[in-house]
């Protein structure tokens, strides 16, 4: 929103024209003429497909974790076997 | 087929020998990216303390201007725009209380903008900062097991040469 938006609210507020109005209402009207209305819209992260996937990604990867790390486990008496010919 | 696994498997216990830098380095870079999303956080916080700063003193300057302008008006200080002064009537006020009125809404609405704003930058930092915190732990798992998997191959070669 810009000054220009926020007079055109206070002129549809009193039923009439800002720059007359601000005439009956000096400093009223001179406070409402500096304000600055701001529309701002921040994206949120977590709600983005990106991070919902590479969350996912993230869950999928330490579940192979667990099976992996067992697996090495497993793995030594096979290689003694294999490696000992 | 045998003599082949064992060559593969010799060549992968020489490759497991080294790797250890990657993963430190990696750590060190996701550290130094989370301690600037600290940093961002803090001047996050700082810059939404002067957002509200200046919206609470742009709402006292309307209470001012409402009380100056009927100080002026009861002086006979306002002048309309054939030069006649403004009388303190009650349409004068009402108008008044009117444009304070929308004054005031514009401010609040202002008001839960930058608390939505903010709470939402805080939690895209806290979100990425999460990521990062993820990212840690996968990389240090990595490294773990590469060092458990080093580890293994050792047990193997020194179970065989004590054989």
């Amino acid at each position: 929103m810009t000054d220009e938006r926020v007079k055109e609210i206070v002129s549809q507020a009193v039923g009439q024209a800002f720059e007359q109005w601000a005439g009956a209402h000096p400093s009223l009207a001179a406070v409402i003429d500096r304000m600055m209305v701001t529309s701002r819209v921040v994206e949120s992260l977590r709600d983005s497909e990106e991070y919902r996937s590479a969350i996912a990604a993230y869950r999928r990867r330490r579940a192979e974790a667990d099976v992996l790390t067992r697996l090495t486990e497993l793995a030594t008496p096979l290689l003694t076997a294999i490696l000992g010919g | 087929m045998i003599a082949h696994c064992r060559v593969v498997l010799w060549v992968c216990l020489a490759a497991a020998a080294g790797g250890c830098g990657t993963s430190t380095a990696t750590l060190e870079l996701i550290t130094a990216a989370r301690r600037g999303l600290a940093m961002a956080q803090q001047d996050l916080a700082a810059r939404h303390e002067v957002e509200v700063q200046r919206l609470a003193t742009q709402a006292a300057a309307l209470d001012a201007a409402f009380d100056a302008d009927v100080k002026l008006a009861a002086a006979g200080a306002i002048c309309d725009a054939e030069g006649k002064p403004v009388e303190l009537t009650p349409e004068w006020v009402i108008s008044a209380r009117k444009g304070y009125a929308a004054g005031r809404d514009i401010l609040a609405d202002e008001v839960r903008t930058a608390e939505a704003t903010h709470r939402t930058g805080q939690d895209n930092l806290a979100a990425a900062d999460e990521a990062l915190e993820m990212a840690t732990e996968l990389t240090v798992w990595q490294s773990d097991l590469s060092e458990r998997f080093k580890q293994h191959l050792m047990t193997v070669q020194r179970s065989l040469i004590h054989d």
